[in-house]
């Protein structure tokens, strides 16, 4: 037993070292590497864009850069990647800032708020991306615990919660093949992010404004290539809405309590439904029948507060084909422009 | 739990350490310790059907304790068919309910006749197919006076409940598992390093090699219509290695998990596609669930006993039902009917029982006739899945349609080329491993014959870090849990 329990401990430890070594210092995500947000915020702040971020924690990025404002935006967008495109231009002659993170959900928006609060800058206005997944509590959605502080404290709680989720990714295999992927440009040091002055670049370019302007590649995919990536999509589980069994009561009651606390406080609110491209939007229809349930409920909420609405799920209402779209769930610039425009 | 996943990593050793440190020296608390821990692994799904499991342990532990006292065969027929309900009626309401129903329905539609019923949202609870199966051999092997039935209440729920097969097999016979559980069990060092090796030869089978098949086999069967006669073909092959990689990885871990605990389960998977005709090939797939139907269904039918319509009627009956067992659609009782086509001919020219030993013995290489062989089953048998994986039987229909149209000369479409190759180069390896190792009870069995240490822990090392660079770590559920 004892040798058994000795070569056992001795083989299964040098694989976990191995694995945690990669993980922890080739770092693809910058999930342990605390300087990453700071550098993107401060090149932001200082009024250049940046380029060459791929892999970072976008709440993080976003507490810096609250952190770092001095004047309240005027105009803020909170959502997810579905709505990070969306930029200054649309709101001419007002401040903006958009606040869009990659899978938000409400503990998302409610935290966001919570560390503008706390620097005392209160917007005039807040475009909110309403998507259907806020709703569904089987969403799978935990990057808000990055920023789970700030949602705790407006909830009037204090956390201490443990990095569970940093510790799994130290332990994580798919973590670990990322790693393996990102080791050429890890060693030819090609991770650190850059200032540029264009606003479209070979990688992910994010604005003074908050917003995103994607890689080449995947801004200049050709119709048969988003195609393609819409048929992928479509072979998976639809993002976010696999379990999406019913509309949380909990969840709406938790979004209109936050929705009318901020009217209440004299910001004015409207919300950006980004549509599916329209295979995407049938398989919805047949398979998840509690999206077309959320917009009707987000269409009655709306018309009740008189709560302006851009866009909508489905792609038919605003007369959207494939071209508008960069994969499975993604407008382009033209769909987002199309969208604020009408 | 999955076996693939983080928290059986961390269960396992927790479990182990218990087992043998702390409930060693009493065997009834080994028992006990093995039913709890199964709970807890079972219930790692969904514990509220632990009832099912619980529920049918009493019930079987009862009509096998009246068993004993009855002698009298009315009453005893009556006993054997409460279990057969009791079983059966679960397996039946959660499995087929749904199934019948619409059947029932669309049948009276064809005579003019409108049934309104309305079908139930029915959650498939993991492993009934399998626990259920385990337990009925326990009361039928009593019944038939075969076992003797078990005082011990611990050691029958451990029997049913026995974690590292209780969601997807082997279907372990009473008459095998059950005596193990009256035994003291002394860890044995050789049993327990050869249960490692079966654990990460199966872990291959699995992440490395079922789960990147199924990436390229989800892709090209849920968009075959847009696809070519070639990638089709490419999409079945995958599939093939998929369903493979996938529950023989499962069985190999499962025995090897056992080994740790110093239980010896059945070999369920014996290198299936390298058989020369389809008798063999059944004969080396899923050998539990193959070996139960034989003699649970078709010996008391009368097996291949009877005249040439006697062997027919049995060889389809035990087909079709392994066909249904597998799932509650008509896919699968096609799958069934087409093996019990091609089985047919071997059985009524007597030679089925031809290719009973391994292929090629002590030789390198396979003959060019057991090559050309081992192809055509191969084929037949890649066919046949087409079925087993189509969503519906117009979807099978289709995609052979597809498959037989003059696409098949355009070239592949594959999303991910490199992957693919990298997929495909993996598959080779695999096969290869599989034949060098097709005498054993699985594939890398004889890498403790390897004289030197060092070259014996390379080895391991190589296949786990293959494992870590190539396996795919999305949540992939095993397949065989929906059965």
């Amino acid at each position: 037993m004892k040798k058994f329990l000795i070569k056992s401990f001795l083989i299964s430890t040098s694989l976990i070292v191995l694995l945690i070594s990669v993980n922890y210092f080739i770092d693809p995500a910058k999930i342990y590497d605390s300087d990453y947000e700071k550098k993107i915020s401060n090149i932001l702040i200082n009024g250049n864009f940046v380029t060459n971020i791929d892999n970072y924690d976008e709440r993080i990025l976003q507490k810096e850069l609250i952190h770092l404002m001095k004047s309240s935006p005027e105009v803020l967008v909170f959502g997810s990647s579905r709505t990070m495109l969306i930029n200054s231009s649309f709101f001419p002659k007002q401040t903006f800032f958009n606040n869009s993170v990659s899978g938000a959900s409400l503990e998302d928006f409610i935290a966001l708020f919570e560390i503008y609060k706390e620097n005392n800058l209160l917007p005039k206005k807040i475009v909110i991306g309403v998507d259907p997944w806020l709703f569904n509590e089987n969403n799978r959605q935990v990057r808000w615990k990055s920023i789970e502080y700030y949602y705790m404290k407006n909830k009037g709680l204090t956390t201490h919660s443990f990095p569970f989720q940093k510790i799994r990714q130290l332990v994580s295999l798919s973590y670990f093949q990322s790693a393996v992927d990102y080791l050429p440009e890890y060693f030819l040091n090609k991770t650190e992010p850059k200032i540029t002055n264009r606003t479209h670049n070979l990688k992910n370019t994010k604005l003074t404004d908050g917003s995103l302007v994607y890689n080449s590649n995947y801004r200049n995919a050709s119709l048969n290539i988003v195609n393609s990536k819409i048929n992928r999509f479509m072979d998976d589980k639809i993002y976010s809405i696999e379990n999406f069994s019913s509309i949380s009561d909990e969840i709406w009651f938790e979004f209109i309590m936050f929705v009318n606390s901020l009217m209440n406080s004299n910001i004015s609110i409207e919300f950006f439904m980004s549509p599916y491209p329209p295979k995407v939007y049938d398989k919805i229809s047949n398979e998840y029948p509690n999206v077309l349930k959320t917009e009707r409920l987000i269409l009655k909420y709306a018309k009740k507060n008189n709560i302006k609405i851009y866009g909508s799920f489905n792609p038919e209402n605003l007369e959207f084909d494939n071209s508008y779209f960069y994969d499975g769930m993604h407008c382009n610039e033209k769909g987002i422009k199309q969208i604020l425009n009408n | 739990m999955s076996f693939n996943s983080l928290d059986f990593a961390i269960f396992l050793p927790i479990v182990f350490l218990i087992y043998w440190f702390v409930a060693q020296k009493n065997l009834k608390l080994q028992n006990a310790l093995i039913v709890l821990a199964s709970y807890v692994f079972y219930g790692w799904w969904d514990w509220r059907f632990l009832s099912l499991i619980i529920f049918s342990t009493i019930a079987d532990f009862l009509v096998g304790q009246y068993l004993r006292t009855e002698e009298k065969q009315s009453k005893r027929k009556v006993l054997l068919w409460t279990s057969i309900l009791v079983n059966l009626g679960f397996l039946g309401f959660f499995k087929y309910y749904n199934f019948f129903l619409e059947n029932f329905i669309d049948a009276f539609s064809l005579f003019g006749m409108q049934i309104n019923a309305n079908s139930l949202k029915i959650i498939l609870p993991v492993g009934i197919s399998f626990y259920t199966f385990q337990t009925l051999s326990y009361t039928i092997d009593v019944y038939k006076k075969k076992l003797e039935p078990t005082k011990d209440f611990i050691a029958f729920s451990a029997f049913v409940c026995f974690f590292p097969q209780l969601v997807a097999g082997p279907i372990e016979r009473a008459t095998n598992l059950l005596p193990q559980f009256y035994k003291k069990r002394n860890f044995e060092y050789h049993k327990a390093v050869d249960g490692m090796r079966q654990i990460l030869w199966g872990l291959f089978k699995k992440v490395v090699i079922a789960d990147n098949c199924a990436e390229f086999a989800n892709q090209i069967f849920n968009n075959s219509g847009d696809m070519n006669g070639s990638t089709l073909v490419i999409g079945a092959i995958f599939f093939t290695f998929q369903i493979y990689g996938d529950f023989s990885g499962y069985s190999d871990i499962a025995i090897g998990t056992s080994r740790l605990f110093g239980f010896d389960l059945k070999q369920n998977f014996a290198t299936p596609y390298f058989s020369r005709d389809i008798a063999e090939f059944w004969r080396c797939w899923h050998i539990s669930l193959s070996t139960w139907f034989r003699d649970y269904l078709y010996i008391p039918l009368g097996g291949s006993r009877g005249g040439t319509r006697m062997k027919i009627r049995n060889t389809f009956a035990i087909f079709l039902v392994s066909g249904f067992w597998h799932g509650a659609n008509w896919t699968f009782i096609i799958w069934g009917a087409l093996n019990a086509i091609y089985f047919l001919p071997l059985l009524l020219t007597n030679n089925n029982r031809k290719n009973l030993g391994v292929v090629a013995e002590g030789k390198l290489l396979p003959s060019l006739k057991e090559l050309f062989s081992m192809l055509t089953t191969f084929v037949s048998t890649v066919f046949a899945w087409i079925f087993f994986r189509a969503e519906n039987l117009s979807h099978a229909f289709r995609y052979i349609e597809g498959i037989f149209s003059l696409s098949i000369l355009e070239m592949p479409l594959l999303n991910n080329r490199l992957n693919a190759f990298i997929t495909l180069c993996l598959i080779l390896f695999f096969l290869m491993i599989d034949w060098v190792g097709r005498n054993n009870k699985f594939a890398i069995e004889n890498v403790k014959k390897i004289r030197f240490l060092t070259l014996r822990y390379i080895i391991y090392l190589t296949i786990a870090l293959i494992i870590m660079f190539f396996g795919n770590f999305e949540k992939n559920e095993f397949l065989y849990f929906q059965f």
